[in-house]
Formats: structure tokens, C-alpha cells, sequence
């Protein structure tokens, strides 16, 4: 029997639906991302490797920069030379500041105005007792190193021997009386950027030298999001509503780094072993050491 | 739809699903086809490791990619043929592909070397099966020479023996143990490694030392016994410093494994300590360095890592009873995982200035099997920071 032309069309129509499923039940369509990373095993997006901050330094959120440079900056606005400032790294309120609630503002105000000449312990950043930096403050003051296993990402940071451990397996946070240095992170993927939700943080190191702070309240939601193969354009909003009157965001460029030393490899960097800057810094002022000397007692 | 168009129907989708799947069977047309289709994987395989070795990229990803496709269709196969052991292989076959084509898109050639080594090897284990002649068949099995076969113990690059692979352990797609996961030692050696009885806060223990017997020599027996005495405030552990080797093994705090090609890192909850070993084939730096947890290369042996740790600094202790050693300490470990869920732990400790001869300890490392479980910190250095910052 001739077989009619709907039928040989109808057939025709089936077997290129038919493909078409299958293309896309095996994954072949390719997604309409501008950079296509290689995968780990497990599927996520490949970003293994040493990154760091393009703009470095934890002293001062709203005027990054570090804190070694400090006595040359002080002596040459004695001069009265201007210094090239790079913008805040709060990009969120647009005026570059952390919002702060009226008390939370004084009590900033109040330990950076005693930065340079610290009178009592409490001036002394936690950074230079070694104490881990929390979440995000690591990120921009060392360079640090990614790796990954079948659902988790690792951030090693290259100052203190501190670490992040990202399960990416949706599992609830700990339990909100654990408070821990470095917070507990969870993770996810979201195409090429991975989205990191901070809570459980001790904040007991503050988020700069000059005193910027939160509670242990405080709620962070980060997005690594990597635009090519060698950059991160890194946010992160901060929720605390005890300290500030609206979330804020700091946003920054993470770049691949030490690119050109083949073979780079993480070292050891033992910072609390060989800590003696805390007794230095207090020597430097006569009540300060006083206030040492009392507490001892 | 009329008679005519159903079959035409039919044949179509069968066709088309045949690209993709096929049923097992044992005509003469399949095993020609599937004989043909080996035969392409072989050529392909060929192809990407002349792409590798000339370190092309464009060639490597085209193969790799076409490599992928291949296995992947392999693998269905053999989940339809309902073989969930060949089915297995051929997914690890697989992913080494996919890691092939992940390393090249990367630039990394020496672990997409590696991942070709896996390839290779989960090739070979499957041939052994001869699945080809399951199905009811009861034709002697053909035992095929290979040149490829290891027939001697494998030298240091070499990828795990099929001979003596140990079904149990997860592996990684180079073959090697994948170590990664979170581990803890039961033993009480952070006390004191040697045997002993309780004391306040101290559980009795049999010790990790075989023949329980440190061999130092005359001055550092007596150094050991001033350490003893003085342990409470002496013990680096009381200030809260890094462990040092290979006490972070036996701290009593889990520590997580992250394992990747080249790098072993090991997280310890303790103190946030970081321990690297790197497995990219690399030496220890020109020294002496003066670091805290040395320096850690390590090679695979069959499934076990086997580290050289140097570069050691002479501040910490073995544990809390006083057993220490100088900066000439050289431990030797060797980490076997025996299942999933069990390392064997081993390590000989060699330090010409404090012991007479090397000795040796052994332990169990075990697997956290708990439902989320994961590391949390002791920060014993940030305990009484209130009393700065009220």
C-alpha cells in the first residue's frame, strides 16, 4: 500500500523532534554564557587556582589600602601632599559609607581616631593578635587558594594558615548559638557565579584597622561571579540590623594571580607562633602600658 | 496514523534511539558493530594522547570531546546490557575523558597526562572483564595479551595495578584512592604516643609506638623526662600553636581532605591548621627551612600515599608527655585506605640529633559518617580576647 505523504511527513516531523529531545535530554545545546569554564567532575564551573584582590588592603573599607604604608602617609599629609585615594569599597549606599545606627557610629569614630596611638587593648585591631580576619575582610588582605571536590569549594588564604570549607549541598547552617571566626558558608552555583550565604560569624575581629564592625548577627551573602577565566567580580551585602540602618554592599575585582611563577605553591604562614607586635604597638604609649600591666594583675 | 506510517514510525525512532542506545544481543551484526566502535575508541585514544604529548590544544579538545561522546554512548550500552560493573568502569572512562577535555581547555597538561593514565587503565580493566562474552555464552574466556599489562610492581607515575585494585575505595579518574572527606583518630597518642594509664583527663592507652619504645639517645631521654615534668605550660599545644608532624594526625579534632591533581590539602579543625602535600611530582624546596608543619611531598604506591615531610622547626612535641625531636626530624608516612571509610596510618620518624635509630608508629584514621557533618574551630588562642575587647 503507497504510503500517503502526511504520513511520510508526519514521520519526518517525529524523527527531528525526536532528535531535538535527545540533544537537549543529553545536555549538548550549548548555554548562551559569554565564557564557557571547563567542569570539575562533579559539574561545577573549574576555577581552581591562586587569586587575589586587584585592590589589596583590609586598613580602611571607604579608602582601601594597607596598613604598612601608614607612617609614610602620615608624614607626607604633615607635608601636606595630597594622597591619590582608590574609591570606597562600599558601593552601596552610594556615598561609600557604612550605614551605621548613631551608637555604632560613635564607637567607629571612636577607635579610628586612636589608630595611630593606641591606648588600650581595644584599639589594637584583632589582625595583629593574628586572630582570623572573618568573612569578607580574608579576601582583600591576602591573596588565597581555590580548590575543589565533588561538592565543596575550599578557600585557603595565604596569611594566618585560615580557611574556608563552601558544602554546596544545600545542608541547613549549624545551630545560631555556634558563633565561629571564619562564619559557616554555604554555597551554590548559579551558572558561573557562585553564591555564598555567611552566618554564624563571631565578629570578633572587625571588617578594617579603623574600626568598622558588626555583631554576631551579622548575615552575609557573597557572589564570586567569574566573568572569564581569569577574574571575579566579588560582591557581598551585609545585614546586621543592630548595627546598621540598611543592608550595604561592598563590591571588588579578584584576579588570577602569580600566573607567571610556574609551579607556585602555598606556604606555610604561621602568624601567631611568632606573633610579638601587640606588646611593640602598646609599648609605644605610657598608659597603654599601664593598662597591660594592670590587666596581668 | 495508517498501518504503513506506524512501522515507518517505529523504525525511525529506533533508529534514531539507536545512535544512542543499543540493546544487548549476540548477533553477528552487533558484535561487528560493537568491534568497529572499539576499534574507533582505540584510534581516538591514540589521537588525543599524540595531541597531549604535542601539547595542541584545538586537537586535544576535538578529541576529547569526540572521546566523551563515544564512552558516553559505551556506558548506555552497557546500562541497557544491565552490567552495573562494566557499567561503572565505563562511567569512570568517562569522567577521565571529560577530565581529559577540562585539563586541555585549561592549559593544564600534566593532568590531562594524568587523566589519561586513568583512561587507559579503566580501558584495560574492562577488556579483563570480557563483558563482551556475558549474555549466556559459554565460550571459554580468550585471554588477550597486552602489551600494557603491568606484569611488575609499578614504578612511581605508574597508575594502580588492576591486578590488585581494591574495589572498595572510591577513586579519583587517575586511578589513585580518593582520600577526600573528613577523618579522626580514636587513639589517645595526642597524651602521650607511648602506652600508659589514666590520669586526670587523660584516658588510658596502649600507645601507637610499635614496641612502645622511643630510642633516644642518652642526653634526649633525660631532655624527655624535663619535658614530661614541665608539660602543662610547655607543651607547645598549652599556647595553642600548630601541631606540627605527625601529631595533627592524631589531635583529637577532624580534619577534612581536599584532594585534586597535584595537591592534597589537609584542613585540620584544629587551630584552622593547613597542611599541603603536594603529589605533582615535585621535590622538597632547596632548605633548610624552619616551618612548623614542614615540607610534604607525596607519590602513590599501588593505594598507598606514601609523604616525605622535612624542613621542620624544633618547637613542637610528638604529644603532651614531652616526646619531642630537633630540626633534623624526617617523618615518613604512608597513608593506605584499607575501605571507603578506614585509613591505615603509618609513619617512620628518623632525627639523627635526639634518636639513636628511626622508629615507627600506626593508627586508624576514621571516616565521619555523621549526616552533615563538618568541621567547626578551636581557636584556643582567641578564647580570652573578651579580656581585650570588652
Amino acid at each position: 500500500m503507497e504510503m500517503s505523504s502526511f504520513a511520510k511527513q508526519s514521520s519526518l516531523v517525529f524523527t527531528f523532534l525526536l532528535f531535538l529531545i535527545q540533544m537537549v535530554v543529553l545536555g549538548q545545546t550549548p548555554k548562551a554564557t559569554p565564557w564557557t569554564p571547563s567542569h570539575t567532575p562533579d559539574g561545577q564551573p573549574d576555577v581552581q587556582g591562586f587569586w587575589e584582590a586587584t585592590v589589596g588592603g583590609t586598613y580602611d573599607l571607604t579608602d582601601p589600602r594597607r596598613g604598612g604604608g601608614r607612617l609614610g602617609e602620615l608624614l607626607n599629609e604633615h607635608k601636606g601632599i595630597a594622597r591619590a585615594k582608590k574609591p570606597s569599597r562600599i558601593v552601596d549606599p552610594p556615598d561609600g559609607k557604612v550605614p551605621y545606627l548613631p551608637w555604632a557610629a560613635a564607637k567607629q569614630q571612636d577607635i579610628a581616631a586612636h589608630v595611630d596611638e593606641p591606648t588600650k587593648q581595644e584599639y589594637v585591631d584583632p589582625q595583629a593578635r593574628c586572630l582570623p580576619d572573618g568573612v569578607p575582610r580574608n579576601l582583600f588582605w591576602t591573596g588565597f587558594q581555590i580548590t575543589q571536590t565533588p561538592g565543596y569549594v575550599f578557600i585557603v588564604y595565604e596569611q594566618n594558615h585560615t580557611y574556608r570549607v563552601i558544602p554546596l549541598d544545600g545542608r541547613p547552617h549549624v545551630p545560631s548559638n555556634i558563633k565561629l571566626w571564619m562564619g559557616d558558608s554555604r554555597g551554590h552555583w548559579e551558572g558561573n557565579t557562585l553564591v555564598v550565604d555567611v552566618t554564624n560569624i563571631n565578629s570578633k575581629s572587625r571588617l578594617d584597622n579603623v574600626g568598622n564592625f558588626a555583631t554576631d548577627a551579622v548575615h552575609v551573602v557573597e557572589r564570586f561571579t567569574f566573568s572569564d577565566a581569569k577574574t571575579i567580580k566579588y560582591e557581598a551585602v551585609i545585614d546586621d540590623p543592630a548595627v546598621y540602618t540598611q543592608t550595604w554592599k561592598i563590591a571588588a575585582v579578584i584576579v588570577r594571580s602569580h600566573q607567571r611563577e610556574k609551579n607556585y605553591e602555598y606556604w606555610e604562614e604561621t602568624c601567631h607562633e611568632g606573633e610579638r607586635n601587640v606588646e611593640q604597638m602598646l609599648r609605644l604609649n605610657d598608659s597603654a602600658k599601664a593598662d597591660t600591666v594592670k590587666q596581668k594583675q | 496514523m495508517n498501518r504503513t506510517a506506524r512501522i515507518l514510525f517505529t523504525l525511525t525512532l529506533l533508529s534514531v534511539l539507536g545512535t544512542h542506545c543499543a540493546v544487548a544481543g549476540n548477533s553477528q551484526d552487533e558484535s561487528a558493530l560493537r568491534k568497529a566502535g572499539m576499534d574507533t575508541l582505540q584510534d581516538l585514544k591514540e589521537e588525543v594522547q599524540d595531541a597531549l604529548n604535542a601539547q595542541s590544544d584545538r586537537k586535544a579538545i576535538k578529541v576529547a570531546e569526540e572521546l566523551a561522546k563515544l564512552l558516553q554512548r559505551e556506558k548506555q550500552y552497557w546500562v541497557l546490557a544491565k552490567q552495573p560493573d562494566v557499567v561503572r568502569l565505563a562511567e569512570e572512562s568517562l569522567s577521565a575523558s571529560r577530565q581529559i577535555l577540562s585539563s586541555a581547555k585549561a592549559g593544564r597538561w600534566d593532568h590531562a597526562a594524568n587523566a589519561f593514565k586513568a583512561l587507559e587503565a579503566t580501558c584495560t580493566s574492562c577488556h579483563d572483564l570480557h563483558p563482551e562474552q556475558r549474555a549466556g555464552q559459554s565460550q571459554p574466556r580468550l585471554v588477550l595479551a597486552r602489551a600494557k599489562l603491568p606484569l611488575v610492581a609499578p614504578s612511581r607515575d605508574a597508575g594502580p595495578q588492576s591486578t590488585q585494585r581494591n574495589a572498595a575505595l572510591a577513586r579519583n579518574p587517575d586511578g589513585t584512592p580518593d582520600l577526600s572527606g573528613i577523618w579522626q583518630a580514636l587513639s589517645t597518642a595526642n597524651w602521650d604516643i607511648q602506652g600508659h594509664q589514666a590520669q586526670s583527663g587523660v584516658p588510658a592507652g596502649p600507645g601507637i609506638v610499635e614496641g612502645n619504645e622511643i630510642p633516644y639517645q642518652p642526653w634526649a631521654a633525660a631532655q624527655k623526662k624535663k619535658n614530661y615534668a614541665n608539660r602543662a605550660t610547655a607543651d607547645p599545644e598549652a599556647k595553642c600553636y600548630v601541631p606540627g608532624v605527625p601529631r595533627l594526625a592524631y589531635v583529637p579534632f577532624p580534619f577534612q581532605i581536599s584532594q585534586t591533581p597535584g595537591q592534597l590539602t589537609i584542613l585540620s579543625e584544629y587551630v584552622h591548621t593547613v597542611r599541603v602535600i603536594f603529589t605533582n611530582g615535585s621535590s622538597h624546596p632547596p632548605g633548610h627551612i624552619d616551618w612548623w608543619m614542614g615540607d610534604s611531598r607525596g607519590h602513590w604506591e599501588n593505594d598507598t600515599l606514601v609523604v616525605d615531610a622535612i624542613d621542620f622547626n624544633d618547637q613542637t612535641w610528638f604529644d603532651h608527655a614531652g616526646n619531642f625531636h630537633s630540626d633534623a626530624l624526617h617523618v615518613i608516612e604512608r597513608y593506605t585506605p584499607v575501605d571507603a571509610d578506614h585509613i591505615n596510618y603509618e609513619a617512620t620518624i628518623e632525627d639523627p640529633k635526639v634518636f639513636a635509630q628511626p622508629w615507627k608508629i600506626s593508627l586508624v584514621l576514621y571516616r565521619h559518617k555523621e549526616k552533615n557533618f563538618q568541621l567547626l574551630e578551636y581557636e584556643c588562642y582567641g578564647f580570652d580576647v573578651e579580656k581585650y575587647y570588652p
